[in-house]
């Protein structure tokens, strides 16, 4: 693994709510983990939170790409927990539909979280073969969100 | 009278390092957030502020439109960086907390919050606040616009009874400039102490004010259908909702409080 793609792993985790991502490659494994400060203390006490807040829609996270009949497609996951929506309100048109082509850097959806309007981008160019989730559903952090066919 | 801002003004006694030093002004603007992001991309310093007489196409989240009478109300957008000093979403509560300090400063007035980041005055609401993101992995940037109701002097319709400024609540005109210079004040003092201690005093004085807390809340929209008790925050800044013996996390969508009057 080359320094620049750990400096963006880290770089990741900084920008999202997450505490620890692992990661295995081509036999090589990253953990990176965050320095955990001491727990906050809110002026209302945090009750015990039994199961993850969030229902997880679509396939649970786990391969770097997923395999839809005989081919295997890049995917796009999201990088925090919050809402996803298609296009930048109701009324407009989706930032892309299935089976346009994309490329690298595109915007393909919007996560909201807190009223922080976080853009996704694709990191790959390529088509996009499907749209995993739906408009206004609640995503997990690290959910696949599209399907990307780098030819 | 509503006189229009003035950049020399603006500028003329800011004692800030950072937040609005690099200042652009426009009588008229479709949206401070779309400029601001625009000047993030062709590479501006965190602090950079785009501030407006007019917006002609303000957005609320979900592009809800936000309307103002021109020259009344300070309406601008900030660029805050990437997010290497503390997670990104505590941008969401250190610009609500920020404007609620320069409002009392300013004012004198009492001033709550309402989960994420709305400021109310007795109730009603003042500021609308919304955040972007946007650049690339390797260099993401985050962005805040803020709309505070200085000197609205009425609102349409149903907003009448939802929506206040400085000057309804306090029967005075405020002075812009001096609103927009202890706005930045209070940015930059909530962001280096942040830089600090990630934010933690902070949030332990936003969640003071946040009226959210402790009360019966309705959440609608962005995929959840929900009643409960709004409880506090998440670790990772949600609103956490107890419903029966179950916790759910929200991080978007419409929370109302669904006794108002105790």
């Amino acid at each position: 693994m080359e320094i620049s793609y750990i400096k963006k792993i880290i770089k990741l985790l900084e920008s999202s709510s997450i505490d620890e991502i692992e990661i295995e490659e081509e036999g090589k494994k990253l953990r990176v983990a965050r320095n955990k400060p001491a727990p906050m203390t809110y002026a209302v006490p945090p009750l015990p939170q039994p199961a993850p807040a969030l229902p997880a829609a679509g396939p649970a996270p786990s391969a770097p790409s997923a395999p839809v009949g005989e081919k295997s497609y890049h995917e796009v996951r999201s990088p925090i927990v919050g809402t996803f929506y298609r296009s930048p309100s109701p009324d407009a048109d989706p930032y892309v539909t299935e089976g346009q082509s994309v490329r690298s850097g595109q915007v393909l959806c919007i996560v909201e979280a807190m009223k922080l309007m976080n853009e996704i981008e694709s990191d790959v160019e390529g088509a996009v073969v499907k749209i995993l989730v739906e408009n206004g559903k609640p995503v997990e952090y690290n959910q696949p969100l599209f399907l990307i066919d780098q030819g | 009278m509503n006189r229009p801002l003035d950049k020399a003004s603006l500028l003329d006694g800011l004692t800030t390092r950072l937040f609005g030093r690099k200042l652009f002004v426009f009588a008229e603007i479709d949206s401070t957030n779309a400029c601001a992001r625009a000047l993030a991309d062709i590479g501006n310093p965190i602090g950079t502020v785009v501030i407006a007489d007019h917006q002609t196409a303000g957005r609320g989240r979900l592009g809800r439109r936000w309307e103002a009478e021109p020259r009344t109300n300070v309406l601008l957008s900030v660029l805050l960086g990437s997010g290497a000093e503390f997670p990104i979403w505590r941008w969401t509560y250190l610009l609500s907390e920020a404007t609620v300090r320069a409002v009392q400063q300013s004012t004198g007035l009492s001033v709550e919050t309402k989960w994420p980041n709305d400021l109310l005055i007795d109730g009603k609401k003042c500021c609308g606040i919304l955040l972007e993101t946007a650049g690339t992995v390797d260099k993401p940037f985050c962005l805040g616009g803020i709309g505070l109701n200085v000197n609205q002097s009425r609102f349409a319709g149903d907003l009448e009874d939802r929506a206040t400024s400085l000057r309804l609540a306090t029967g005075v005109e405020h002075d812009r400039k001096q609103i927009f210079q202890a706005l930045m004040d209070s940015i930059e003092d909530l962001y280096d102490r942040a830089s600090q201690d990630g934010g933690r005093s902070m949030l332990e004085s936003w969640t003071q004010r946040c009226i959210t807390f402790g009360r019966p809340v309705i959440v609608r929209g962005a995929g959840m259908n929900l009643e409960g008790t709004a409880v506090g925050l998440s670790d990772d800044g949600g609103l956490v909702v107890r419903h029966g013996a179950r916790s759910t996390t929200v991080y978007a969508g419409d929370v109302t409080i669904s006794d108002p009057t105790s």
